[in-house]
């Protein structure tokens, strides 16, 4: 189980690009990281909040519809958030352009 | 009656004797005394010390705890694979499609021609209480960008400096804030050579001076501000200070993060300066400087004569953004030498009591001319570009002895750089005629990106800074 879990993280954080891994729980509280506290940290609560905030905007504007990904694309990098019903999962990946 | 009466009265009574009965008396018998004496037999005293031969301290102390993600947090290991697994895929191919994306081809974020065009906010002529020969040498922003320090310098130096200077002081967010007359001025001994504020104490002040002055001012300090000087905490410097900086104590710990003051002159030193206490005064750290012997043999020929141990003039340095122990140093005649606080030698030749080493453990590909600056990345933390007299930019891996990039200057000498914080490859560079040019190092563009022209054309452009917003 837990090898699983290593295992996939590991995926991801070899893919190309991908700078660091995320991943939170329904509160904001980060549960595996590939990048240092601090930074980890910030990123669980704000991404946590804005996607929170994001899914209530789709399911208002059509309460059949839910929220699959979000992207935020800014100058230096590019943030991947993948929402769940216990999960967040967050991506940072730097676009080579 | 009364005759029967006395008839038995006298027949009554009559007289008996017993004998007496006597019991043995006991008494005490006297008692004897006898003396009787016991000795024990006479001790032995010997007197015995014992010492430890050798004693050793051990003492174990704990890092400051460097805080840690809370493990207790509670969630299921089954349901994180399980949710890891579903998701993965996706999550692989949103990775995939931002390479293949044509959803931003045309879109070039205009990083430096913003909305605006960048207007001149002020324009600070302070010309009161001048010499006439004098010029702004050096300027600083505090580290909140509130307040613009300016130092100035005579621009004839014959043999040694006797000028006296100021640095004038504006705080551009007060109510009384006026270009022509500083909020608060700084008397100096000599001219001043450059300027630096604390990277988060916005009211400390450091600079250095022409004769090898350091000072330090507390600008919240009512009377006298100022902090500390070289020259009453000794062991300064010889000759003009050329740069001072503040880093991150690169051997503090990982919690604490105290700011060093390090100042290079042309005398070849570069020292570590410590602020000690709340009450004032320099004290003098590590020193760093470069022997001559480090020339290559081609370059030494180059007009200077220098004896193989005698230090090279420094004439800039730079320290890594997010690892203080590296830095590099340019010195005199265009050589740039890889540095680290951790690895140093020996100087050979050195009294061993002046803290001196050599911390240089490789150098660069030299410049032909003079290096003007040296500025490592703030973003990009192993780059770092040079700018040299004969008009040479260059962008340098701290790693590689060879410049990854040369930017030709058309417009000759380059006296300095700066790199733009918010902006990642832009950096702003200046020579001697009335422009500032700035360069995006992102587009592989050899020429200047956007030109900033001063007004009045015959001002030299002596120092440029981003401030700190």
């Amino acid at each position: 189980m837990a090898s699983e879990v290593e295992e996939t993280m590991k995926r991801i954080q070899s893919h190309k690009g991908v700078v660091g891994t995320i991943v939170v729980n329904a509160e904001g509280i980060p549960i595996k990281s590939t990048l240092d506290n601090t930074t980890t940290v910030q990123y669980a609560a704000l991404i946590s909040q804005l996607s929170d905030k994001a899914r209530s905007v789709v399911r208002d504007l059509d309460p059949t519809n839910d929220l699959t990904f979000l992207r935020i694309r800014s100058k230096k990098h590019e943030i991947m958030v993948a929402p769940d019903k216990e999960f967040i999962l967050i991506v940072i990946q730097n676009p080579t352009e | 009656m009364l005759f029967l009466e006395n008839c038995l009265q006298t027949v009554m009574f009559q007289d008996e004797t017993h004998e007496p009965v006597s019991v043995e008396s006991s008494i005490q018998v006297v008692s004897s005394l006898s003396d009787n004496e016991s000795q024990t037999k006479a001790c032995k005293y010997e007197t015995r010390e014992a010492q430890a031969g050798a004693v050793s301290h051990a003492e174990t102390q704990t890092d400051s705890p460097v805080p840690r993600i809370q493990p207790h947090v509670q969630y299921d290991e089954g349901r994180l694979a399980d949710f890891l697994k579903r998701i993965c895929p996706k999550v692989l191919g949103e990775l995939d499609k931002v390479q293949k994306s044509r959803a931003f081809d045309r879109y070039y974020s205009s990083r430096v021609e913003e909305d605006k065009i960048p207007r001149k906010l002020h324009s600070l002529n302070p010309s009161s209480g001048l010499p006439i020969e004098c010029r702004l040498n050096c300027l600083t922003w505090s580290c909140t960008g509130a307040v613009l320090a300016l130092g100035y310098g005579s621009v004839n130096h014959e043999s040694w400096c006797d000028h006296r200077s100021k640095i004038n002081l504006f705080n551009i967010n007060r109510p009384n804030f006026s270009t022509t007359t500083p909020n608060q001025t700084l008397e100096t001994k000599s001219c001043v050579s450059c300027l630096r504020g604390h990277v988060n104490e916005s009211s400390t002040l450091a600079a250095g001076l022409v004769n090898g002055e350091v000072l330090v001012w507390n600008l919240q300090w009512e009377d006298d501000c100022l902090f500390g000087s070289s020259e009453t905490s000794g062991g300064g410097h010889e000759d003009a200070v050329v740069q001072i900086y503040w880093i991150t104590d690169p051997s503090s710990d990982l919690g604490s993060s105290k700011s060093i003051l390090v100042s290079a002159s042309r005398d070849g030193q570069l020292i570590f300066w410590h602020l000690t206490s709340k009450t004032g005064g320099l004290r003098r750290g590590q020193g760093f400087g470069i022997p001559y012997s480090h020339l290559p043999q081609l370059e030494k020929g180059r007009g200077l004569n220098l004896s193989p141990d005698e230090l090279l003039p420094i004439t800039c340095f730079s320290f890594m953004t997010n690892n203080s122990s590296n830095f590099v140093v340019a010195v005199e005649n265009g050589g740039l030498f890889r540095c680290s606080t951790i690895t140093t030698k020996p100087i050979s030749g050195i009294d061993p009591e002046v803290n001196l080493s050599d911390p240089s453990s490789g150098s660069f590909q030299s410049h032909n001319g003079q290096i003007r600056d040296v500025q490592f990345s703030p973003d990009q933390h192993q780059m770092f570009i040079s700018c040299s007299s004969d008009g040479e930019i260059r962008l340098y891996n701290y790693e590689q002895s060879s410049p990854l990039r040369t930017i030709l200057h058309d417009e000759g000498i380059v006296n300095g750089l700066s790199w733009s914080p918010s902006n990642s490859g832009i950096f702003l560079c200046w020579g001697i005629d009335a422009t500032v040019y700035f360069y995006d190092l992102n587009p592989t563009s050899l020429s200047p990106a956007f030109c900033l022209k001063n007004s009045t054309e015959n001002l030299k452009v002596n120092f440029a800074l981003h401030s700190p917003q």
